[in-house]
C-alpha cells in the first residue's frame, strides 16, 4: 500500500527519533492476566439502559451487569429464557403469565450486600418504576424512559400482578403484537429492589443507575469517565461465571486510535471500525473482522414544523437534490445498503412498491420554485461528531449533503456538538434539519415506526422530525393490534407509502454492523440489534504466529 | 535576599490575584448561566440555585462575587462537572500527574540531548556542527507538533507495530492509582505481572515522551548555545584559555556551571508553551492527562472544567517561575541587582 | 582605471535597517526562507486563479484518488483527493489563505496593539507600568492554546473569531517585547541626554528610542507569525478552530487523521504546508536575528 507515502514521513522522521526509539518489547504477548480488553467508541451516559436509547449506555450494561426476564437469541432468531424461566400468553394476548428463575442473585458492593435472591419484588420494582410517574424511584435519574415511552409502555400495561414470589402476570389493555419483543428489547432490565430500598434509607437514590447491582455476568468494578470502565464476573452467575478474569472497557472515541490499540494488542475487541479500515483489517492476520445485517436506519430529518420545512413540497424537492449511492460510497464505502425506505429491505413488512426519489438536482429546483423557494434558501444541519452504527461518519455526511444541496441553492450552515450536549439540544426542537438515525431493539417492523413517527414519540425524544400526524398514528396502532404478520402487512405498507409521500425525513442508508477482534478472543456474541455481550468471552491461550503479521 | 524573596512573593501574590480577575471576567463572558459556569451544577433545582447564590454572593456587587468566587477556588472548590457530578478538583488532582509525568520525562529528555548538543554548537561557532544543529533545530522547533505525533503513530505503530499509541497502560494491568505516576504506581502495586507493567507502561510512555521532547530540545539547544557563546567570550575564559587549561576542562569546569543557570531560568519561561504542546500530545495519543480532560470539556461546551483548567494550568505556570525564580536568586546573587523578576 | 566624477571618496554609511538588510541577504537559508515566505505570499493573493477547483467542491466520482505521481493518480487532481473528492492541492492552496494569510493578518493586527500597549507601557513607569505587568503575567502564564480555546468558546466558532482569538492570544507576547525593550532603552545615557535637551516625550521616543527597538520588534514580529500559523492550524486540528470544511491546514490535517491507514496522503501535504510555511517563517526569524546581532557586533 502506499509506501511510498509512508517512506517521505519515515525520512522526515528518522532523524529524530530513530536514535532514542531502539528497540522496545512489543505489546502483543498473551502473558497479562486472563481479561479482555473492549476499545468502546464512547462514555455510557449512566449504567442503566431503561434511561436512554444511546447505544454505548446499551453496550456498557445491558448485557453486561443485567438480565431481563426473557432475551432475544441472535442465533435462533427467536426469544429465550431468561430471568423467566418459561411464561404464558392467554388467549386473547392480553395477560402474559412469567414463571421466575430461582437462586439467582445480585450482585454485591463496598455499599450493599443482598440479603435474599431474586424475585418477583425485582420485577415490579423495575417496570413500576418506568410506567408509575408517582413511583418513589420514577424521578430519580430524570424520569424520562424513552423507549418505553415510544412504544407506549404505560398505556399498554393495565397492572402487573404478584401471584407469589415467583410468579408474576402481566395484565395489557390491548393486544400488542411487540409486547414481547419489547420485553426481550435492550431496555428492559431487572433492578434489585433490595438496593433501591436500601440507597433510600441512605438518601443516595441516584446510585441506583450510577453504582448498578443487577444478576447479569459482570459487576462493576470501577469507572473513570473518558478512560475506561472495568467489570470482575459475576461468581455463581445463574448462566454460568464467565471465564475470564476481567473485562475492561477501554473508552476510545476515535476510531483510528481504537484500530491501533487492536494492532498493537492494547485491545482485543474494537466497537464501529470505520468503514475505510474494512480493507487494513482484512490484510492483518491477527485481527478478525464479524459483519452483521444491521437493522438501523441513518435518515437526514427534517423539522417538520419550521418554515420552510412544513411544506412538503420543499421536503420531496430535498430528497431529490441528495445523492444517496455519492453517501453510501463515500461515507460507507459500499458497506451499506441505499434505504429507499425506513424499514430495512429485509424486514417482511418491506414495501417494494415505494416510487423512490432519484438523485435530480432539475426535479429539486422545479419543486423547490413550485413552493416559492426558486432562490433556495439557508438552512441549519445538525450532525453530531461521533461514530454510530447506522452513520460512521456524520460530520462527513452532512459535508457531503452540504456539497450537495448547494447545487440546488440551498446553503447548508452545519451545525455539531458534543455528543451529550448534542442530544440535550435537539429536544429544544431549534434545527431545521439533523442528520440522526435508528438502530432497532427487536426484530418487529414496528420499532421502526412508533418510536420514530408517533405524537407519543415527540415526548420521550425520539420524533426528531417533529413530525405528528393523526391518520398515520392511527395506522401504525392499528398495525400492532394483531399478532398476525398477514394481517399486518398492509398497515405496514400504507405507513411506508405515507412517509414516502410525506417525506418527513430522507432515508439514507442502511448500514451493515462491524466489529473487529482479535482472532484468539472466542464466544463473543454480536447482537443484530444492538448490544454486545461478554458473558461466553474466552481468551485462547495459544500463541498466534506472528510470521508478517501485515 | 530575604527583601528579595519578600517582594516576589507579594508580586506573585498580585499575578494571581490578576489571574483569578481574567478567569472571573471570562466565565461571565462565557455563554450560559454565571450559576451553571461557577459552579458546574447543570440546571440546579430551586434550591441549589439558591444556595450557589449564596455561595457564590451572586446577589451581592461584582466585587463581592470576585472575593467569593475567590475564596472557594482556594479552598479547592472548583465546582462539579457537569456531566458526572464529580468535583472538579478531585478529577484534576486524578490527572495532573500523568501530565506532569509526560512533562517531566519530556523535559528530562530535552535537557540530555538539548544540552550537549547546545554546547557543540557553541564550541563549533560557525563550523560545519553549528550549523547543522542549528539547522535541524530550527527544522525540529518547526514541525507542528500534532503532525509529528501523528506521523510517529503511521509509522512506529501501524507499521512497524513496535510501539503502542495510545495510552498509559494496557488496561488488563490493574494497577491502583495512588500517585498517579504509572511506573510510581506499578512499583508501589502488588500486581503479579510487575516486570511486564514496566516494560508495558515504557512502551506507552516512548512516543508521546519523544514527541514532546523535540520542541523543547530544539529550544534547549539553541538558549544553550547562546549562552554559552557569551561565556566562552568572557575573559575569564579567555584567562583559563592563556593558562593553557584543556579545551574540555575550560568548558566543563568554567564556561558550563556559569550558562547552565540561564538556561534552565530561560527554560522556565517555555512552561506554558510546553503545557500547550502537552496538551495536544495528550489528545494525539489518547494520554489520560489535564489536556486531554480539558479538549473533551470543550467538545462538551463544560465551561466550569475549561476555567478551572485555565486557572490551574496557569497557576501552575506562575508557582513553578515564582519557585525557579527564587532558587535561581538564592544561588546566584548577582542576579539579585537585576530589575525585577516576572513571569 | 575608471574615473569617478567625484573627486572624494564616497563613503555611505548604510543605516541601520539597511545594514541589516545587507547582513541578512548574505544568509541563504534566511534568503530561502523569504523566497518561500514570498510565493506563500502570492499564493495568498492569486489562490483563487491557480487553483484547479474551488474550495471544497466535491467530485464524487474521484474518492480517495492518489497523488498523479502514483500508478493510480491522475494528473488533474495533482495531489490526490480526500475522501469526498475534494482535490488536495486546490485545498492547500486556499488553505494557505486560510491558514497562512490569516495569520498574517493576525499577526498585523496583534502587533499594532501589543506595540502599541508596550510602549504605552514602557515609557511609564511606577503604578501604571506595575499594574499592567502583573495583567500580563497572568495572561502570560495562561499556555496561549487554552486562551484562545476560552476566547473561541466565548465569541462562537466561526473563522473570524478564531482568528480574533488567536490574535488576542499573541497580543501580549508583543507587549511582553516591547516593553522590556523599550524599558531597557530608558536608562540609556543618550536617552537622557536627549532629555536633558527638552525633548518630550514623543520625540524621545520617535527620534531615540524607536530606532533602537526596531530591531526586536521585527524579530518578535516573525516569531509571532510562526506562533499564528501553529495555533491557527492546531485549533483546527482539535476541530475547535475553523468550522469543519473549511479549507483550513489544520482541520485537513485532523479529517486526514481519520484515512491514516488508506490515505496518507491526507496526512502528509497538509502537514507539510504547515511545516514548510512555519520553516520559512523561521528561517526569516533567524536570518533576521543574526543580521541584527552581527549589525551590532
Amino acid at each position: 500500500m502506499k509506501n511510498w507515502f509512508i517512506f517521505i514521513s519515515k525520512l522526515c522522521f528518522l532523524t529524530g527519533f530513530f536514535i532514542l526509539s531502539g528497540c522496545s518489547p512489543s505489546a502483543d504477548d498473551n502473558v497479562h492476566t486472563p481479561g479482555i480488553v473492549y476499545c468502546s467508541e464512547g462514555d455510557p451516559t449512566s449504567f442503566n439502559p431503561q434511561l436512554t436509547t444511546n447505544g454505548t449506555t446499551t453496550d456498557a450494561s445491558s448485557y453486561q451487569i443485567y438480565n431481563r426476564l426473557v432475551e432475544y437469541d441472535p442465533a435462533l432468531g427467536s426469544i429465550v429464557a431468561a430471568l423467566a424461566r418459561h411464561w404464558f400468553i392467554n388467549e386473547d394476548g392480553t395477560s402474559y403469565t412469567f414463571y421466575l428463575r430461582k437462586n439467582v442473585k445480585f450482585h454485591s458492593n463496598d455499599n450493599f450486600t443482598p440479603t435474599r435472591d431474586f424475585n418477583a419484588d425485582d420485577v415490579l420494582f423495575s417496570f413500576n418504576r418506568i410506567i408509575d410517574s408517582t413511583h418513589p424511584y420514577h424521578n430519580v435519574s430524570g424520569g424520562s424512559y424513552p423507549f418505553f415511552q415510544s412504544v407506549g409502555f404505560t398505556d399498554i400495561i393495565n397492572k402487573i400482578v404478584k401471584v407469589n414470589d415467583y410468579m408474576i402476570v402481566i395484565h395489557l389493555t390491548e393486544k400488542d403484537a411487540s409486547f414481547m419483543a419489547n420485553l426481550a428489547a435492550n431496555f428492559a432490565i431487572i433492578q434489585s429492589k433490595e438496593y433501591a430500598d436500601q440507597l433510600s434509607e441512605q438518601q443516595q437514590q441516584s446510585q441506583i443507575d450510577s453504582h448498578p447491582i443487577g444478576t447479569g455476568p459482570f459487576v462493576l468494578d470501577s469507572y473513570f469517565q473518558n478512560d475506561h470502565i472495568r467489570y470482575k464476573p459475576n461468581q455463581g452467575y445463574w448462566n454460568g461465571t464467565p471465564d475470564i478474569e476481567q473485562l475492561v472497557f477501554d473508552i476510545t472515541p476515535k476510531s483510528t486510535n481504537r484500530i491501533a490499540k487492536l494492532m498493537t494488542g492494547d485491545c482485543d475487541i474494537s466497537a464501529l471500525p470505520q468503514s475505510s479500515e474494512i480493507d487494513i483489517i482484512r490484510q492483518n492476520r491477527k485481527l478478525e473482522l464479524q459483519i452483521q445485517t444491521g437493522f438501523n436506519v441513518a435518515y437526514l430529518g427534517f423539522n417538520t414544523e419550521r418554515i420552510p420545512f412544513n411544506n412538503p413540497k420543499v421536503r420531496q424537492a430535498l430528497s431529490h437534490a441528495i445523492n444517496k449511492r455519492a453517501i453510501v460510497e463515500a461515507v460507507y464505502y459500499g458497506s451499506a445498503t441505499i434505504a429507499d425506505s425506513v424499514l430495512p429491505s429485509l424486514s417482511w413488512a418491506y414495501n417494494d412498491t415505494l416510487q423512490p426519489y432519484e438523485y435530480s438536482p432539475e426535479k429539486a429546483k422545479k419543486l423547490l420554485a413550485e413552493a416559492g423557494y426558486s432562490d433556495g434558501f439557508d438552512m441549519t444541519l445538525w450532525a453530531a461528531p461521533v461514530q454510530r452504527i447506522y452513520n460512521p461518519n456524520a460530520i462527513k455526511t452532512a459535508e457531503l449533503i452540504q456539497g450537495q444541496l448547494k447545487l440546488v441553492g440551498v446553503n447548508v450552515n452545519i451545525v455539531t456538538y458534543g455528543w451529550n450536549v448534542f442530544i440535550d439540544k435537539l429536544n429544544d426542537y431549534s434545527y431545521d434539519s439533523v442528520l440522526m438515525g435508528w438502530t432497532a431493539d427487536n426484530a418487529d417492523p414496528d420499532n421502526f415506526f412508533r418510536p420514530l413517527f408517533s405524537c407519543a414519540a415527540l415526548l420521550s425524544g425520539g420524533n426528531r422530525v417533529n413530525w405528528c400526524n393523526d391518520d398515520f398514528d392511527e395506522t401504525i396502532n392499528q398495525a400492532i393490534a394483531s399478532t398476525d404478520e398477514k394481517k399486518r402487512v398492509p398497515y405496514y405498507l400504507a405507513a411506508q407509502q405515507t412517509l414516502n409521500k410525506q417525506v418527513p425525513l430522507i432515508p439514507i442508508a442502511h448500514a451493515l454492523r462491524f466489529q473487529v477482534k482479535s482472532r484468539n478472543i472466542t464466544g463473543l456474541s454480536l447482537n443484530p440489534y444492538g448490544g454486545i455481550s461478554f458473558a461466553k468471552a474466552k481468551r485462547k491461550s495459544a500463541n498466534v504466529s506472528d510470521g508478517g503479521a501485515k | 535576599m530575604w527583601f528579595y524573596i519578600a517582594r516576589r512573593v507579594n508580586l506573585f501574590v498580585f499575578t494571581v490575584a490578576v489571574l483569578f480577575l481574567l478567569v472571573f471576567v471570562m466565565l461571565n463572558a462565557l455563554p450560559g448561566e454565571l450559576a451553571t459556569n461557577l459552579s458546574g451544577v447543570q440546571n440546579p433545582t430551586i434550591a441549589q440555585y439558591d444556595a450557589i447564590v449564596s455561595q457564590y454572593q451572586l446577589d451581592k456587587s461584582w466585587f463581592n462575587q470576585y472575593i467569593s468566587f475567590i475564596k472557594q477556588r482556594i479552598h479547592g472548590d472548583f465546582g462539579v462537572s457537569f456531566s458526572d457530578g464529580k468535583p472538579i478538583f478531585d478529577e484534576m488532582l486524578r490527572l495532573l500527574p500523568a501530565t506532569i509525568e509526560l512533562c517531566i520525562y519530556a523535559m528530562t529528555i530535552a535537557l540530555l540531548l538539548g544540552l550537549p548538543l547546545g554546547i557543540i554548537a557553541a564550541v563549533y561557532y560557525k563550523k560545519f556542527g553549528d550549523f547543522f544543529l542549528l539547522g535541524t533545530s530550527l527544522i525540529g522547533y518547526s514541525i507542528p507538533v500534532f503532525w509529528l505525533g501523528v506521523i510517529a503513530i503511521m509509522y512506529f505503530g501501524l507499521d512497524l507495530q513496535w510501539l503502542p499509541v495510545a495510552g498509559q497502560l494496557n488496561l488488563l494491568y490493574q494497577v491502583e492509582h495512588v500517585t498517579g505516576f504509572t511506573l510510581i504506581d506499578i512499583y508501589l502495586s502488588d500486581i503479579v505481572y510487575k516486570q511486564l507493567a514496566y516494560q508495558d507502561a515504557i512502551a506507552h510512555l516512548i512516543m508521546p515522551t519523544l514527541t514532546l521532547a523535540v520542541i523543547p530540545a530544539t529550544v534547549v539547544i539553541r538558549i544553550t548555545r547562546t549562552t554559552m557563546l557569551e561565556e566562552l567570550n568572557a575573559n575569564y575564559i579567555k584567562a583559563a584559555q592563556a593558562r593553557g587549561q584543556h579545551p574540555l576542562s575550560v568548558i566543563f569546569h568554567h564556561a558550563l556551571p556559569n550558562a547552565i543557570q540561564p538556561v534552565l531560568s530561560q527554560i522556565t519561561l517555555q512552561l506554558s508553551t510546553l503545557l500547550t504542546s502537552a496538551m495536544v500530545t495528550e489528545v494525539i495519543f489518547s494520554w489520560p492527562g489535564i489536556g486531554q480532560w480539558l479538549i473533551q470539556a470543550t467538545y462538551q461546551q463544560n465551561y466550569a472544567i475549561i476555567s478551572a483548567g485555565v486557572l490551574v494550568c496557569a497557576g501552575f505556570v506562575i508557582v513553578v517561575t515564582v519557585i525557579s525564580d527564587i532558587l535561581l536568586i538564592a544561588t546566584t546573587p548577582r542576579r539579585r541587582s537585576a530589575e525585577y523578576g516576572s513571569v | 582605471m575608471a574615473r569617478s566624477d567625484s573627486i572624494y571618496q564616497e563613503d555611505t554609511i548604510p543605516t541601520p535597517l539597511r545594514h541589516i538588510w545587507l547582513n541578512f541577504i548574505s544568509y541563504p537559508v534566511a534568503m530561502l526562507g523569504l523566497w518561500v515566505f514570498i510565493g506563500f505570499l502570492v499564493i495568498t493573493l492569486i489562490a483563487p486563479y491557480i487553483a484547479p477547483y474551488p474550495p471544497g467542491l466535491q467530485h464524487p466520482d474521484a474518492l480517495l484518488f492518489p497523488p498523479s505521481w502514483h500508478d493510480d493518480g491522475q494528473v488533474s487532481y495533482f495531489l490526490g483527493t480526500d475522501d469526498l473528492g475534494r482535490d488536495i492541492l486546490s485545498n492547500l492552496l486556499h488553505g494557505v489563505r486560510t491558514t497562512f494569510g490569516s495569520s498574517l493578518i493576525v499577526t498585523i493586527f496583534a502587533a499594532f496593539i501589543g506595540i502599541l500597549l508596550g510602549i504605552l507601557s514602557g515609557m511609564s513607569r511606577g503604578l501604571k507600568s506595575s499594574i499592567l505587568n502583573h495583567i500580563l503575567d497572568a495572561t502570560l502564564a495562561i499556555p496561549s492554546l487554552l486562551l484562545a480555546i476560552v476566547l473561541v468558546a466565548i465569541s462562537g466558532q466561526t473563522m473570524i473569531n478564531v482568528m480574533i482569538a488567536v490574535g488576542i492570544a499573541l497580543v501580549p507576547q508583543f507587549v511582553r517585547a516591547t516593553h522590556t525593550a523599550v524599558h531597557h532603552e530608558l536608562s540609556r545615557e543618550y536617552v537622557v541626554a536627549a532629555k536633558l535637551d527638552g525633548a518630550n516625550k514623543f520625540q524621545i521616543f520617535y527620534n531615540v528610542i524607536l530606532p533602537n527597538v526596531l530591531n526586536a520588534l521585527i524579530v518578535q514580529f516573525t516569531l509571532a507569525i510562526s506562533i499564528a500559523i501553529i495555533d491557527i492550524a492546531t485549533l483546527g486540528f482539535l476541530r475547535i478552530g475553523a468550522p469543519a470544511s473549511t479549507s483550513e491546514w489544520g482541520t485537513m490535517l485532523a479529517d486526514g487523521v481519520d484515512l491514516i491507514f488508506i490515505a496518507p496522503w491526507n496526512v502528509t501535504f497538509p502537514g507539510m504546508a504547515i511545516f514548510a510555511s512555519v520553516l520559512a517563517v523561521n528561517f526569516i526569524g533567524y536570518g533576521l536575528q543574526r543580521a541584527v546581532k552581527e549589525g551590532l557586533g
